[in-house]
């Protein structure tokens, strides 16, 4: 095979290596921000930690608050759950950012697996 | 609820080409290492029992299974083909004609019932336990590349009702979790009406046939959210023709992936603390030890 066709071929085929480990990366940080609590399901997105953030700044204790299937759910104490929602933002950003990092420096596919 | 009121089961019935048992045994290993409501049950009959017996030393089934049921089932003749990688393909049973039964035979209140190819490599499903639905089930799914599922796993027919997942189904003890597998059973009873209502092939049967069917109608024939989908978390299949190249370490697997459309293709994909549902059987019989080696490495006693 010419050579230049051999590196192109290669290159095409790190890129969607790399395209699937940066989609795996992405689900897994999403994965990691789902939080259930009360009952309900919630996504701990900049979103809704600003929301909860706005009702205690408002100076609420409790408060119902829409899940992310719209069900509506009594948060009976909105600074515990705050806390919940950042810990889980922070956990999946973090993971996302080691690993986003790491694939950064993969150049090929052989780094990608660690072979 | 307590922890013990919770748990993981699974069923296998040996064949001929398959250890189904021997997943089962990985697949409870990876529940204890990976979850907080990790008690495990396995569901089998006497001939699968024995040759586990002979097969999986003691204290490593001990360590696995917290509860073992034995009951011996008639199972009606259910051929799969399978493939292995996209040069092997072989024919075997497919005992699945009881699967409905878990309702009556888990000794849990709130039970997660896998297939033994699904390994459980994170905690997610122990959030399910905290929520107050009845039933959950997979609803959306990709495969290895993030590609979508076949067309007969997303609907029924082209024009049909959505697909759900059989290979984890979440339940508790409720007369809605009991309405679901009744219909269940209803729908194995009644397999050549119900193939030809919803426009299936019959061929072989398809217990994800059976719960997209229960769940379109606990739905209220709509696509409302009674029946929890996991919270839009989607199966992770990895597909027969593809192949595990190398277990890494026990939550790292490297898949090749086989290219279904250009199948000259084929790229490496990397899963790290992914749940993951491994459909090439012979790749699971192949890694099997080191997969062992890996769920035993630090597993306290």
């Amino acid at each position: 095979m010419d050579e230049r066709l051999e590196r192109a071929l290669e290159f095409g085929n790190y890129r969607t290596t790399l395209s699937n480990q940066k989609k795996n990366v992405i689900a897994r940080m999403k994965t990691l921000q789902i939080v259930h609590h009360q009952g309900g399901s919630f996504v701990s997105s900049p979103i809704n930690i600003g929301f909860i953030h706005a009702l205690i700044a408002a100076g609420k204790k409790s408060s119902i608050v829409l899940d992310s299937k719209d069900n509506p759910i009594e948060i009976s104490d909105l600074s515990e759950f705050l806390t919940m929602l950042i810990e889980s933002y922070t956990e999946g950003t973090n993971e996302y950012k080691v690993q986003m990092d790491k694939l950064k420096k993969s150049r090929n596919i052989k780094k990608i697996m660690d072979w | 609820m307590s922890e013990d009121d919770r748990g993981v089961c699974m069923f296998a019935y040996n064949n001929d080409k398959i250890d189904y048992v021997k997943f089962a045994h990985i697949a409870a290993a990876y529940v204890k290492r990976n979850m907080k409501n990790n008690k495990t049950c396995l569901i089998t009959d006497n001939g699968t029992y024995s040759y586990l017996q002979d097969s999986i030393p003691d204290d490593v089934h001990n360590r696995c299974f917290d509860t073992v049921v034995v009951r011996d089932v008639n199972h009606t003749s259910n051929p799969r083909r399978h493939y292995d990688s996209p040069w092997t393909e072989f024919n075997a049973q497919f005992s699945n004609s009881n699967k409905h039964e878990i309702f009556e035979l888990t000794p849990f209140e709130q039970t997660i019932l896998i297939d033994t190819d699904y390994f459980i490599m994170n905690d997610f499903y122990d959030n399910v336990f905290e929520t107050d639905h009845p039933i959950g089930m997979h609803k959306y799914a990709h495969y290895m590349e993030h590609q979508p599922p076949y067309l007969n796993e997303q609907q029924l027919n082209e024009a049909g009702i959505h697909h759900w997942w059989s290979t984890v189904v979440y339940f508790d003890q409720s007369y809605e979790s009991k309405l679901l597998f009744d219909m269940w059973a209803h729908v194995k009873d009644n397999w050549d009406y119900y193939h030809l209502l919803y426009q299936f092939p019959p061929g072989l049967f398809r217990t994800d046939f059976c719960v997209s069917i229960a769940a379109h109608m606990m739905n209220g024939f709509n696509t409302n959210e009674f029946v929890h989908d996991f919270d839009r978390q989607p199966l992770i299949n990895m597909d027969q023709k593809d192949d595990i190249i190398e277990v890494k370490s026990m939550n790292d697997y490297i898949i090749l992936s086989h290219n279904r459309k250009e199948t000259w293709k084929n790229i490496l994909t990397r899963h790290v603390d992914t749940n993951l549902h491994l459909m090439n059987k012979l790749a699971i019989a192949r890694h099997a030890d080191i997969i062992f080696d890996n769920l035993m490495k630090g597993w306290p006693e």
